[in-house]
């Protein structure tokens, strides 16, 4: 009898430890709310390199923001017209280069394991320095992080006409390894910033109108 | 004011029969679906137990716990390999192209999101459709994405490869040296015919035989007669003051209806420089889209449609001095007063006046020349110089062949894009004949009755994954081009007539080389080759010298008229008559063109035959009661329809039915415990009326007497006609409700406002109107314009993602169209005038249904459009109930398509709605949003026109203006200042922004007249 009681009070607690430990580790959101979502990619791009350190305008990659609803994805070859010649990291480069002289040996390519990727997917042969449709395994299928319910329609056309600044949404993304999901995405947080701009808050886009109608993001 | 004009839908309205005022006390005319089981009586196997119920709702409450606690689902973003520069992700492309739903060829644009088209709409540019388009148009971008269509080549019944079926033809072919036939539709592209010709060279007394179902081949006869050449005049009905019509339905189904709707509706015009309003006369027995749009109409049974126009004839000859070319005395005497009035208005209006008749009889349109020849319409409303090449068939050589293939001359025979095995008169034979053929190929898109029946199955491209050219009139060339890479392995027949001659040019090779030999020499305007073919590629047609084609002088002996067949007591003159949905029955896999309420009858999912009232009362017949109509050996069952204005004589029937394979649709819709298949397994949706159609000379009839003869059962039709409607039953006072209003043309020049003074005393529910400081979205329709053409249904079915819900859900009057056709009779039984007005949401600046809804689902915006919010709403149906113009649509299930593929056409701008949701017309709001974006991205204020909503774009008549009510400038602030424009219900203040313009009939008496 007394085992029995001790069990079942053992039983509770690691009941309680296992919802502790769960709910800690987890970092739970509301449903439907990412806040913090930053899967693995297929290549570990990183935007901190690219649009942190060496300063590329987002639109040379994601031209669909002012022409389209969707920012896009960047195609391969729109990487490919740097990564052509650039094939590995900078200090990789360096090293072997010294490596190179050290020992007084013709220089070396170096090929990085994640432009490895690249190449595959367009069909670029690294040993010719030439493309070979053929060898194309086709495009990267890179996990989405932004994502918005079925029936709301967010365009960034006017957001960007407008003078909204990526980060004011995605977040710094120039200093982001590997891109989260800054914002919650929900509609209180977008209503909440229309309604700002309508009050004046918002410093660079004060005298502009952001509709807080309901149509313009349903139907 | 004199008592108004009473206008009703269906009888039942009119005669205020009990079962109808049954219908309007309810909001919704049955209860909601539920599990309905008798006392006492087996819970259906199929239903869901207690404890499955409870092992399900716990798994979902804890699932969606679960989901909730999710990092969000794993979604893959792949984007191109190699983005053509000008190809942005996510934007709409717009490539121009030519339809080919029917032989007319209008000019389309296709929409291209992310590589598939999703919508169809009118080019506006082109020369002869003019931005219009039908319904058929509009739905033909579903049919590319149907999955059963064929994707692979058959031999013998069994599937096969390209590989093998090349082979086998070509060793057969080979074999031969004479003998070999092409059947094919009527082929108004150049290239085509020299490829199909320069095919048929090697072989001897080899023929291609163009061919139409549906077929007009005695205009074409007549003309070989009258002038010498066998051609087909273009029609001008944009020039016609009078037009007097024998059975044409030239706004419905005939030759070119966007066309000929476009230029009736631009004869039609009370407003701008040159006020006019042509005066049409339809001769007709059954109730066609046009009659019921025309001036006058008289009733006339097919028998006596000939001694009208023998009298025509006569009384014009002898008005003009010259012989009628009539042998013998008039065998029926016809109305004088309405023959001398007829004469009068076509004497009045010589040189722009145009008689046309839609009877493939020889001497009928013999007359009909003569008439027009005596007129001088030649060279102004009939352009025999330039003709038309959208119908080439030839009834006569369609005969020879089959009595050729009886004979044994036949060695092999071709049959591409038609499907002579359903709708060839004495089908059975041909089909028989073909059995002894040893190589019979049909090109076709699906496994129709001819692909059943050959040995050999070529798949074809569908008329958005090919290249194509086709010579609408003389200098008229209008271009097709692939939108996107063909689904399956099809092939066009040009491609596979090219391989097994040998020679494999692709068709794009063909069609530039014909255009750099055959076309670019024949306009002067553009000197470089590759410029004229992008110019041509881009708008999507040319225009190009007419080649000179004068026809000889008119000659035309007398005729001994054929003796009129008499009817007797208990036989009627059976009419077949082709549907605006399905056509010649090439349509019937289309489910959104299956669901598309008939303009006239209002029923969809079936064909019946149209009986006149009287007959109904004679044979004591109800609505879906089934009657047997024979003719011959021909005997088949249909339900009736009671058409008000029919003729006594008349039965009517529409073809296009009856096809092998559309039980396919056993499966669309709704499916639950109550719910009926809309066809069952094995059957056919209708049944086919070409088994009634027969040889009459050298022509194909569709005329014919039969017997009918009730049979006790009932199929109840899917009737939408008086569905959503908005009477008020004597009980609660009967007031009238003014939603269509028309008046006289006499009338009207007296007063442009007449038909549209209605006193009322209007009550203000709010205390202040809100003021709209930004744009105020309003419609307006044209009443005058509109013909209930229905493209504007399928139109905004195809942008709006709207569903098919099936036969049954139809019957429960739970179809989902946003915008539908009221059609609405005044008169009696006899005689019916119609009004067509398209209905939707009338986005009422007091909007009832706004009041009422508990969650604040539908909601007005700052720019006058009442909103729906899918997500917020809750589906309690108030908003529905309180609706005056009975609008609302409830998703009473998730409808699901029955073919998977079928959602690739979906509008990804627009929600999907689930069950449980209500909707409605937006207004196109996606569109008004895009236009919005455009113009701040480009930096500039936004425009009247910029913005052309779905039904506004797809209507062939420009009935429908769109625009900013707040702009001082616009079109629709124009229309809202005609004296003709009212808006329907407005002494209930709901202030809607649809407003419409009053209906002015082209007739001389104020009173109700002819009608």
């Amino acid at each position: 009898m007394k085992l029995r009681k001790q069990l079942s009070l053992l039983a509770a607690v690691v009941l309680v430890a296992c919802y502790v430990i769960f709910f800690s580790v987890a970092d739970l959101n509301l449903p439907g709310n990412h806040q913090g979502y930053a899967p693995e990619q297929p290549i570990s791009f990183s935007h901190r390199l690219h649009s942190g350190d060496l300063k590329m305008s987002c639109l040379y990659c994601h031209p669909g923001v002012e022409k389209s609803p969707v920012a896009g994805i960047p195609a391969a070859t729109t990487c490919m017209n740097c990564h052509r010649f650039v094939t590995g990291g900078w200090d990789e480069t360096q090293i072997q280069e010294q490596q190179d002289q050290l020992e007084n040996r013709e220089a070396q390519f170096i090929i990085s394991d994640e432009l490895a990727k690249l190449y595959q997917s367009v069909g670029f042969d690294t040993d010719q320095m030439a493309y070979q449709e053929e060898m194309a395994t086709g495009p990267i299928e890179w996990t989405r992080i932004h994502r918005l319910p079925d029936f709301v329609y967010f365009d960034h056309r006017p957001h960007v006409t407008a003078g909204v600044a990526c980060q004011s949404c995605h977040g710094p993304v120039e200093t982001m390894e590997r891109v989260a999901q800054i914002s919650t995405l929900s509609m209180g947080w977008c209503v909440n910033c229309h309604r700002d701009v309508n009050n004046g808050l918002v410093p660079e886009l004060v005298g502009r109108v952001a509709s807080t109608e309901c149509g313009v993001c349903h139907y | 004011m004199k008592e108004s004009k009473k206008h009703w839908k269906g009888i039942e309205e009119r005669e205020q029969t009990t079962a109808y005022l049954e219908t309007l006390e309810s909001e919704f005319p049955e209860p909601p679906p539920r599990l309905d089981v008798e006392p006492g009586a087996e819970f259906p196997e199929a239903a869901v137990s207690r404890r499955s119920f409870l092992t399900a709702a716990g798994f979902s409450i804890a699932g969606s716990t679960l989901a909730g606690c999710s990092r969000g689902p794993l979604e893959k973003v792949i984007p191109l390999l190699n983005r053509p520069e000008e190809m942005i992700p996510g934007r709409a492309y717009w490539y121009s192209s030519t339809c080919r739903g029917c032989t007319a060829g209008c000019g389309i644009v296709t929409k291209n999101r992310d590589g598939r088209p999703i919508k169809i709409e009118g080019n506006p540019e082109h020369p002869l459709s003019r931005g219009g388009l039908c319904a058929v148009g509009q739905a033909m971008v579903l049919s590319l994405y149907d999955s059963q269509r064929l994707q692979d080549p058959m031999i013998n019944g069994q599937p096969g490869n390209w590989a093998d079926l090349d082979l086998a033809v070509t060793e057969g072919l080979e074999a031969l040296s004479d003998g070999v036939f092409v059947l094919t539709g009527t082929v108004s592209s150049p290239s085509e015919r020299a490829r199909i010709n320069q095919f048929l060279a090697r072989f001897e007394g080899s023929e291609h035989i163009e061919y139409d179902p549906v077929s007009c081949s005695a205009i074409l006869d007549a003309h070989q007669q009258t002038h010498g050449q066998r051609r087909l005049p273009h029609y001008r009905f944009d020039r016609a003051r009078v037009i007097v019509s024998f059975d044409a339905d030239f706004l419905g189904t005939w030759i070119s209806p966007v066309e000929f709707t476009k230029g009736y509706s631009s004869g039609r015009t009370l407003e701008g420089e040159s006020p006019q309003l042509s005066h049409h006369l339809q001769l007709e027995g059954r109730m066609s889209l046009t009659g019921s749009n025309a001036d006058q109409r008289i009733k006339v049974s097919p028998d006596d449609l000939f001694a009208w126009l023998a009298a025509l004839t006569r009384r014009l000859a002898d008005r003009s001095g010259v012989d009628a070319p009539l042998a013998g005395p008039a065998a029926v005497e016809v109305d004088q007063d309405l023959l001398d009035q007829m004469v009068e208005r076509l004497l009045d209006a010589r040189g722009a006046s145009l008689v046309v008749s839609g009877v493939n009889d020889f001497q009928n349109q013999l007359l009909v020349n003569f008439i027009n020849h005596l007129l001088g319409n030649y060279g102004t409303t009939l352009d025999l110089d330039q003709p038309s090449f959208q119908a080439n068939g030839n009834d006569r050589r369609i005969f020879e062949l089959l009595g050729r293939m009886q004979a044994g001359e036949v060695k092999a025979l071709l049959i591409a894009g038609v499907n002579p095995a359903y709708s060839l008169p004495y089908a059975d034979q041909f089909t028989q004949a073909l059995e002894s053929i040893p190589i019979t190929v049909a090109f076709a898109e699906q496994f129709d009755e001819t692909a059943r029946v050959v040995r050999y199955v070529c798949p074809l491209h569908h008329a958005l994954e090919a290249w194509g050219e086709q010579e609408l009139t003389s200098g008229v060339i209008s271009l097709s081009q692939p939108v996107l890479a063909p689904l399956g392995r099809t092939r066009s027949l040009c491609q596979c007539l090219s391989s097994w001659m040998g020679n494999e040019p692709s068709d794009l090779e063909r069609l530039r080389s014909h255009f750099r030999e055959e076309v670019f020499p024949r306009q002067s305007k553009i000197g470089d080759f590759e410029e004229f073919w992008n110019q041509s590629v881009h708008d999507g047609y040319a225009r190009v010298q007419p080649r000179s084609l004068a026809a000889a002088a008119f000659q035309l002996d007398a005729l001994e008229p054929a003796a009129a067949a008499t009817l007797d007591e208990n036989s009627y003159a059976l009419v077949l008559y082709e549907k605006i949905s399905m056509r010649d029955g090439r349509h019937a896999h289309n489910p959104w063109l299956q669901e598309l309420p008939d303009p006239v009858t209002k029923v969809v999912w079936d064909n019946y035959a149209c009986i006149a009232p009287a007959v109904a009362s004679r044979l004591k017949l109800q609505e879906g009661d089934r009657v047997r109509v024979t003719a011959g050996n021909t005997s088949l069952e249909f339900p009736v329809q009671i058409q008000p204005g029919q003729h006594e004589k008349v039965i009517a029937i529409a073809l296009g039915y009856g096809r092998q394979g559309t039980d396919r649709f056993s499966k669309v819709g709704a499916r639950w415990i109550q719910g009926k298949a809309t066809v069952l397994e094995g059957e056919t949706i209708g049944g086919n009326a070409f088994l009634y159609t027969a040889r009459q000379g050298p022509n194909i009839t569709f005329v014919n007497a039969v017997s009918l003869e009730p049979t006790g059962q009932r199929s109840p039709l899917a009737l939408t006609q008086t569905h959503h409607t908005v009477t008020v039953p004597e009980k609660l006072g009967g007031a009238q409700r003014h939603m269509v209003r028309d008046t006289t043309l006499t009338a009207y020049r007296e007063d442009p406002a007449s038909g549209n003074h209605f006193e009322h005393e209007v009550l203000q529910l709010w205390d202040q109107d809100y003021v709209y400081t930004g744009h105020h979205w309003g419609m307006a329709i044209d009443l005058n314009r509109c013909t209930g053409c229905s493209a504007c249904v399928v139109g905004c079915q195809a942008e709006n993602n709207v569903p098919v819900v099936g036969k049954d859900e139809v019957y429960r009057r739970r179809d989902m169209h946003w915008i539908r056709i009221d059609r609405y009779y005044s008169g009696d039984d006899q005689d019916v005038e119609t009004v067509h007005q398209p209905m939707m949401c009338n986005h009422c600046d007091h909007a009832p249904c706004e009041a009422v809804c508990p969650v604040l689902a539908t909601v007005h915006n700052d720019e006058g459009i009442n909103q729906q919010i899918y997500n917020r709403c809750v589906g309690t149906r108030y908003c529905a109930n309180n609706c005056p113009y009975k609008v609302r649509r409830f998703n009473w299930f998730d409808y699901r398509t029955e073919d998977v593929r079928e959602n690739l056409v979906l509008n990804p701008d627009i929600t999907t709605r689930t069950r449980g949701v209500m909707e409605k017309c937006s207004l196109c709001i996606q569109r008004i949003q895009e236009a919005k974006y455009e113009a701040k991205r480009e930096g500039r204020e936004m425009v009247d026109g910029d913005i052309k909503i779905a039904c506004q774009q797809s209507c062939p008549a420009d009935a429908i203006v769109f625009g900013d009510m707040n702009d001082p400038e616009s079109r629709i602030t124009q229309a809202i200042d005609n004296p003709r424009h009212y808006r329907v219900l407005e002494e209930m203040n709901f202030r809607p922004s649809i407003g419409y313009l009053t209906k002015v009939r082209n007739k001389e008496d104020a009173g109700e007249g002819h009608g």
